[in-house]
């Protein structure tokens, strides 16, 4: 039941995704394009690119475009997107429920501060396994990388940065 | 019953209008919730924000369902939910069938190969930001070390933040031992 497979593959990803929207990207990488096999690394790094140009959070976003392409309908991207936020729903229905005892608590001050680097290293490894795979066959790879690296540096809108990327692209490929 | 509407509307509004994801996202729904709206303080609001912080899941999405629930209960969370994500849900099936239409396009196929390098350097541009305004300590830097070759040798991404989790209640009673020697 390939509805189930997509809200089940999310629902992992929401309940486990710490640090927000680009520490969640190693999670559905690990489900979308390794585990269930729904997409190659170029296809999930179209993804992003796609999910960035939209308004929105890009998990969100990641999980109803997802969701759309697997089954091919609507309700594929439903059953994602619900499997991505059911967690989330859960669980703050909980915190705003037991309020008090979260403020300062000792257990979640710790695993945060443990959880912390592990997310780091989580985007780290999915920047890295989107390089591997067709971002860098040949020198213009590196040399937009540059460029959009240079320009964010420079706090140019992501937009631009993706824009310029998709022009260069365009001509010299 | 207007409130619940309002709630709608902004959350709606912040979600169709906010390009660059969680952090952009969160500022709006300050200015919109604290300073236009006055449904919070900005105590309440930080408060918010480092719940929505400390647990997985989208951190926007997160802190709008409790703006939701402080503003109106249960009802509010429900209503908060389906205006921010109704228009990624739209807007993406949209775009996705779009591409089903042209992804086979060669032109359409030279921009994508384009934009993979670009999205590299959008993954990794805010880990640089943090890491140099923050700073790391050493066992970070191996912890982040450690993880990134890991996960790139196809080790699961959730075992390695179940083994976070539980070494950070480790941790607490570890401490909680020693005190009580």
């Amino acid at each position: 039941m390939i509805y189930l497979e997509l809200f089940f593959a999310f629902f992992k990803v929401g309940s486990f995704g710490f640090g927000g929207g680009h520490g969640m990207l190693s999670l559905i990488q690990n489900e979308v394009v390794i585990n269930y096999q729904w997409l190659s690394t170029a296809e999930f790094s179209n993804v992003i690119a796609i999910s960035q140009i939209a308004p929105g959070p890009l998990s969100l976003n990641c999980a109803t475009y997802i969701g759309y392409n697997v089954v091919g309908n609507a309700l594929g991207a439903f059953a994602a997107l619900m499997g991505l936020c059911t967690p989330s729903i859960v669980l703050m229905l909980l915190a705003a429920h037991f309020y008090k005892m979260l403020k300062g608590n000792r257990y979640l001050i710790h695993i945060l501060r443990v959880v912390r680097p592990i997310v780091i290293g989580l985007i780290f490894a999915a920047a890295v396994m989107l390089a591997r795979d067709g971002a860098f066959d040949d020198y213009i790879g590196y040399i937009i990388f540059a460029i959009s690296l240079g320009m964010l540096c420079l706090k140019a809108n992501p937009i631009l940065a993706m824009l310029v990327s998709g022009a260069i692209g365009y001509f010299c490929y | 019953m207007k409130s619940l509407f309002d709630l709608f509307i902004s959350f709606f509004k912040i979600a169709l209008f906010t390009y660059g994801g969680g952090y952009v996202i969160v500022m709006m729904i300050e200015r919109e919730v604290c300073k236009k709206r006055g449904w919070l303080n900005k105590s309440q609001f930080l408060d918010d924000l480092a719940i929505s912080q400390s647990a997985p899941g989208p951190i926007s999405i997160n802190l709008s369902l409790l703006i939701g629930y402080r503003v109106k209960g249960v009802m509010g969370v429900l209503t908060v939910f389906v205006a921010a994500a109704l228009p990624s849900f739209v807007i993406l099936i949209i775009f996705a069938i779009f591409f089903r239409q042209f992804g086979e396009n060669t032109h359409i196929e030279k921009v994508f190969q384009g934009l993979r390098p670009a999205v590299v350097a959008l993954v990794i541009f805010p880990l640089l930001v943090f890491i140099k305004s923050k700073g790391l300590k050493v066992w970070e830097y191996i912890t982040v070390a450690l993880v990134t070759i890991l996960v790139t040798l196809g080790v699961p991404a959730i075992l390695l933040i179940g083994v976070g989790v539980v070494w950070g209640v480790g941790l607490v009673k570890f401490k909680n031992s020693k005190r009580s020697r």
